[in-house]
């Protein structure tokens, strides 16, 4: 810098042009200069960066969507209008009259899900009837239920097979569905950076899909493989959507949002059973209140042996497996 | 002179940007609309409130069998069991349709070494007949497997086997529940084996014997 320049801020501020003439007789192409110009240079490109979102700005894209707030911050007016327009996008977008609703989990109720290996064959009609009823992307086949083919003597899902496809069961394998074990202590709702995944007091962790940023920290940090990433916008026939939607569960995500299992809560709030228990042929699925203890969850708990994945981790799933003796 | 003309610029461009800043903020809260109404109190479940009940499904009162032969309008004749086993002398050692000369002849019977009349009613085929030689009929057949396959039954009271569908929320809605012949043929009641519906094209894991291409 120049010693005796008091106002030489060193930037392509202007300020410069105060300088003493003995400055300008290093010509156009000075060190100081070129070092000016591609300064400027970067911080014209950085800035045009920085606002691609809005010159990028597509007309899916309304202003009422762009501002809105988080789910919990959501007044019941502003809500009603979020789902009207909702209903009116998925209207224009796949042609179906659709039915949003926002059902409030009750006091006294704490979701519980078991299930049991020694009757499960392994059909995969859970993973199809999730896949129905929860308006999954047809050309992907996605489901929130993975079905493990297990080694019998195995306990390690990570050594399950997910692509069988041969008559079931086999005599030396045991079927293992696996989907959100919608843990205590859940790791996903730990790594959000936005807040977008949380947890509800009936113990569903829930996304808003509309406040989730598609960064899948959730996804990495979920130990059992539970989350999906909608890699494109979910194409579905208009004649196989599924109208009965939930705000926080089957309502069509949109492309670059997370995804996961909610025990369908937009019909076990409504006090119905979860899709995938419906479909079980065997009644291997057992699904109800943990906090009624007349409940068939609570006699699978008191009366089975019951475990849980990977417990080592300390996640505390309301998953439960359990074998009859 | 040159340092308060600065000074000045600085302070008019600081005070510009906030004005425009709480001009944007205001605009914002208007456009986001401070709403009206919070939204609604939690509602509470109520323990032991059970208005709706659990039905269970039961089979057809009367069985029929096939005779094989069609009616005029192509469907098969279907015959009552008493049609035929009024007259006869029922033998109580057949366990097998190979023991019989007509009737019966395509079922398979793989039920451990059960013989006919284990189950079946010896002197009125039309219903069935318990262990302790208490006639039950063939709609609560239920009864009939729960002297053999007591853990099954009591698992399936405790609702832990067995399909069902409705609510798990017997205040709200009722729930209908298969019965055990409606998923195990009572003469081969070991599940078959099926085809798994729905094989996956997500990017899941895959390993074990594919290895662990992702």
């Amino acid at each position: 810098m120049n010693g005796n320049n008091k106002e030489s801020c060193g930037s392509n501020c202007g300020c410069h042009s105060t300088l003493p003439d003995g400055e300008n007789g290093e010509g156009l192409f000075s060190r100081r200069n070129l070092l000016k110009g591609a300064g400027a240079t970067l911080g014209v490109a950085a800035f045009a960066k920085a606002m691609a979102p809005i010159t990028e700005w597509k007309e899916s894209t309304s202003v009422d969507e762009f501002l809105q707030t988080h789910y919990r911050e959501l007044s019941k007016d502003q809500l009603d209008e979020v789902i009207a327009r909702l209903e009116e996008e998925t209207k224009n977008d796949y042609g179906a009259e659709v039915n949003i609703s926002d059902i409030r989990p009750q006091k006294g109720v704490k979701f519980g899900y078991a299930l049991n290996l020694s009757i499960c064959v392994g059909c995969r009609r859970c993973a199809k009837a999730c896949h129905e009823e929860n308006n999954h992307d047809r050309a992907s086949g996605n489901s929130y239920i993975t079905v493990l083919e297990m080694s019998k003597g195995s306990m390690d899902m990570e050594q399950g097979s997910a692509d069988y496809n041969h008559p079931v069961p086999q005599p030396d394998k045991f079927y293992m569905p696996v989907q959100c074990q919608q843990c205590e202590n859940p790791p996903c709702v730990d790594v959000c950076p936005v807040e977008a995944t949380w947890k509800e007091s009936d113990g569903i962790v829930v996304v808003d899909y509309n406040w989730c940023i598609g960064c899948r920290y959730c996804e990495a940090a979920c130990p059992y493989h539970a989350r999906r990433f909608n890699w494109t916008k979910p194409e579905v026939p208009k004649e196989e959507i599924n109208p009965e939607q939930g705000y926080l569960s089957n309502r069509i995500r949109t492309q670059g949002v997370m995804e996961k299992c909610t025990f369908c809560l937009h019909r076990t709030r409504k006090g119905k059973l979860p899709a995938c228990l419906e479909a079980c042929p065997t009644g291997a699925r057992v699904f109800g209140n943990l906090l009624d203890p007349t409940s068939e969850i609570r006699t699978v708990l008191a009366n089975k042996r019951v475990f849980v994945l990977k417990e080592e981790l300390g996640t505390k799933p309301n998953f439960f497996y359990f074998f009859d003796e | 002179m040159q340092e308060i003309s600065t000074t000045g610029r600085a302070i008019v461009v600081v005070a510009v940007l906030i004005i425009l800043g709480l001009l944007s903020a205001v605009a914002v809260s208007y456009i986001q609309g401070t709403g009206g109404a919070v939204r609604g109190e939690l509602e509470t479940w109520t323990p032991g409130d059970t208005r709706h009940p659990v039905v269970i499904r039961k089979p057809d009162l009367m069985p029929m069998v096939d005779s094989g032969k069609r009616d005029r309008e192509g469907k098969p004749v279907m015959i009552r069991c008493n049609n035929c086993h009024d007259t006869k002398k029922p033998n109580t050692l057949t366990e097998d349709a190979s023991h019989l000369n007509d009737f019966h002849q395509r079922m398979s019977f793989r039920h451990n070494s059960l013989k006919c009349a284990s189950c079946h009613h010896p002197d009125d085929y039309e219903s069935l007949r318990l262990a302790d030689a208490t006639t039950v009929s063939f709609s609560n057949v239920m009864q009939l497997c729960a002297q053999c396959h007591g853990p099954q039954y009591r698992d399936y009271k405790n609702g832990s086997h067995g399909g069902m569908n409705g609510y798990w929320d017997l205040s709200r809605g009722p729930r209908t529940r298969n019965n055990c012949v409606d998923c195990h043929d009572p003469h081969a009641p070991a599940y078959p084996k099926v085809m798994p519906v729905f094989p996956p094209k997500t990017r899941v894991q895959s390993h074990g014997n594919q290895g662990a291409a992702h």
